[in-house]
């Protein structure tokens, strides 16, 4: 008897399982990408959401053997790196002008 | 042996998606974006790096394992960087800290026009958060 | 605050004086000389062949390069290696907890920005320590002061900030300016 005979049958059920999960993380990362309030808010939703996608290119690469989309896990990688930059350059400059959504505190008085 | 590397890779993925998940709970969940960025880059980089981690563990060829690793070694370097530019633009442009935050050194230390950061100074007294000098 | 480092300096440059950057390279070429003869003595110029090659001359070599004193070489990639560890062994702790704080019902922690004062002045100590406070339990660094001297860090459990602050200083920075000297 082979006793590893449904090891192959644990891997699937582990990248089933996984990806249910990511598939639920992502709704939730939309639902903060929408709701906001701040553009901070949503940089950080896009974020998340490129490395829930490397991770979902990860298994991807698991269930299929297709080696390929590593490449383009580190170019997405890559990508949303530089937007958060550029993303967080804009934020710093104009975001006082940008509406935040929040109206609770006001902060344009401090110094 | 083949067996064993796969049973490794499958329980990598589930922590992995485990933390991932997380992550996304946090980002919905926590009061503000500080706190927000906290569960994003902390538990979303070890989740995706678990899983990509997980590729390295079962792949065959030493070029996909190499792949897979460069690609977690990218997401480990990257990610404070992001989160230390983001944390402090989003104080610059004045995202308000949720009410639970006790204290906020930060304050005040902001030249409003040229951005230029000062130090903390011997005589500074701790700021009450919400409470203008 | 920095008042005691230059007798850290002394001691430390007596040790690595006589190191000169030179020799290191030399072992290195060594290395990969003997990696090279392992290919061709087996016959299989692969990166796997070489790999090995190269890890087998490093360890032949390490024996007796330690007799003749000089070791600063072999001795590096361990240290990065141990360096790496701890940030990987940091972020696990430091998801782990955030993890247990976000699947908490209810909103039962205070978070707080704090200003840690740094010794550290070199550019790559402040990096290194400000990476590293990010992938720590709780803490994210936000900003240096333009003149080097504090670092502003959001945390998202604080329970006592100065104890917080100390906490910080003595697992961070102290090895990292033992690490760069």
């Amino acid at each position: 008897m082979n006793p590893f005979s449904e090891v192959t049958s644990f891997l699937d059920g582990a990248v089933a399982v996984a990806v249910v999960l990511i598939g639920v993380s992502l709704l939730l990362t939309f639902v903060r990408l929408i709701k906001g309030p701040s553009l901070a808010d949503r940089v950080v939703a896009l974020d998340l959401l490129t490395v829930l996608a490397m991770g979902v290119i990860g298994l991807r690469v698991i269930a299929t053997g297709d080696v390929l989309y590593l490449e383009i896990a580190l170019a997405l990688g890559l990508v949303a790196f530089l937007a958060t930059v550029f993303f967080a350059r804009l934020i710093e400059t104009r975001g006082r002008e940008l509406d935040h959504g929040y109206d609770t505190m006001d902060r344009s008085k401090e110094r | 042996m083949h067996g064993v590397s796969e049973i490794v890779a499958g329980v990598l993925i589930l922590i992995g998606s485990f933390f991932v998940f997380v992550a996304a709970i946090g980002i919905l969940r926590m009061p503000d974006v500080y706190v927000r960025m906290h569960a994003a880059t902390k538990a979303g980089t070890l989740g995706s790096g678990l899983l990509l981690l997980a590729v390295a563990v079962q792949a065959d060829e030493l070029d996909v394992v190499l792949r897979a690793v460069a690609a977690v070694l990218f997401l480990i370097a990257t990610t404070p960087v992001a989160a230390h530019l983001l944390g402090r633009a989003s104080y610059i442009s004045g995202v308000p800290l949720w009410r639970g935050t006790k204290l906020d050194e930060l304050q005040g230390k902001y030249d409003r026009d040229t951005r230029a950061l000062a130090g903390r100074l011997p005589d500074d007294a701790p700021h009450e958060p919400g409470r203008r000098s | 605050m920095s008042h005691n480092p230059p007798q850290q300096n002394a001691v430390s440059d007596a040790e690595t004086v006589e190191v000169p950057r030179t020799a290191q390279l030399n072992v290195f070429a060594l290395n990969v000389v003997l990696a090279l003869a392992w290919s061709l003595t087996t016959g299989a110029f692969s990166l796997l062949n070489l790999t090995v090659g190269f890890v087998l001359a490093y360890l032949a070599l390490w024996l007796p390069w330690k007799m003749w004193g000089d070791d600063t070489y072999f001795r590096r990639p361990w240290r990065i290696l141990r360096l790496m560890l701890i940030f990987v062994w940091e972020l696990i702790a430091s998801a782990t907890t955030v993890a247990m704080l976000v699947l908490t019902p209810g909103l039962k922690f205070r978070s707080a920005i704090l200003a840690v004062p740094l010794d550290v002045k070199h550019d790559l100590g402040v990096t290194l320590f400000a990476n590293l406070i990010s992938l720590t339990p709780g803490t994210l660094s936000l900003d240096v002061s333009d003149d080097r001297g504090t670092l502003y860090v959001h945390a998202m459990d604080t329970e006592e900030a100065e104890a917080e602050k100390r906490d910080m200083k003595e697992t961070f920075e102290d090895p990292i300016r033992k690490a760069l000297q």
